[in-house]
């Protein structure tokens, strides 16, 4: 079972990236809005300099991204990127997709076993 | 949604549908690269060995044997489980998938297959806390909140 035995190579580093708390917490935060890193630390409760380093994880896997604030240029703000949630959903659809194909194929074998009977 | 749910219904009684889909998981588990477990493409017999910790292996020969998986939860007619090992030497700990028979009013059995695929997330350094239940049950919540909130507003 290809897609159900192992997930797609990004889609192990997306879990990686998100097998953190405070990780999580930020995609929590993020989903109302985009914020500042010192706003992110702050609600969290960690150093400027570990907010630091998990938004540099969350960031080189694609998962947030880096902006100015539309209203103040020299703002820095962090958002959340779609990319990486999508790439999760489709490798669940295609798991799915194989698991139907097995349970009808269990189906039609017992169909097959029920009429020998 | 951190894991797929697929159903089926087959006709007979709940032990007679665990008794086929476990005692003869070879003649109906679908064949082709997709499905099976040999690297270089050879198929083999499946089969599960009865009972809790017994092995799902694909077997090539006498001395041939590739162990896929193991028995999480054998409680017939009611409830299968077992772990698909990972594909690759340190690919995480695996995948769970969860079988339960039901039976109906009408003389059918309910099949539910669940497949939590959270399982495969390396289980290295803070990730061995996931195989705590309640730990991956509150991480499997978030992730069910998260692909339902977020995805669609940001995607």
């Amino acid at each position: 079972m290809t897609p159900a035995g192992a997930a797609p190579a990004g889609l192990d580093a997306t879990l990686r990236a998100l097998a953190d708390p405070t990780r999580r917490g930020v995609v929590d935060l993020l989903r109302d809005g985009p914020r500042r890193a010192g706003d992110l630390a702050l609600a969290l409760g960690a150093t400027p300099p570990a907010m630091s380093r998990h938004l540099r994880v969350l960031r080189r896997r694609g998962l947030v991204s880096e902006r100015s604030h539309p209203d103040a240029a020299r703002v820095r703000v962090y958002r959340l990127e779609p990319a990486p949630f999508a790439e999760l959903g489709r490798w669940l659809a295609a798991v799915e997709a194989l698991w139907s194909e097995q349970l009808e194929s269990f189906a039609a074998h017992v169909q097959r076993r029920e009429g020998q009977t | 949604m951190s894991e797929v749910v697929v159903r089926t219904r087959v006709r007979g009684a709940a032990a007679a549908a665990f008794r086929r889909f476990t005692a003869e998981v070879d003649g109906w588990w679908k064949r082709g690269p997709r499905f099976r477990f040999d690297p270089q493409g050879r198929e083999g017999k499946l089969a599960f060995e009865e009972g809790e910790g017994g092995r799902f292996l694909e077997r090539f020969g006498d001395d041939d044997v590739l162990e896929v998986g193991r028995v999480l939860t054998w409680e017939p007619p009611r409830l299968f489980a077992f772990r698909l090992h990972p594909p690759a030497p340190g690919g995480g700990s695996g995948t769970r998938v969860e079988v339960r028979f039901e039976a109906t009013d009408d003389g059918f059995t309910r099949v539910t297959l669940t497949h939590s695929g959270l399982d495969t997330v390396p289980t290295g350094g803070r990730m061995r806390a996931l195989r705590s239940t309640s730990l991956r049950n509150a991480l499997s919540t978030w992730w069910a909140d998260l692909l339902r909130g977020v995805a669609p507003r940001v995607g």
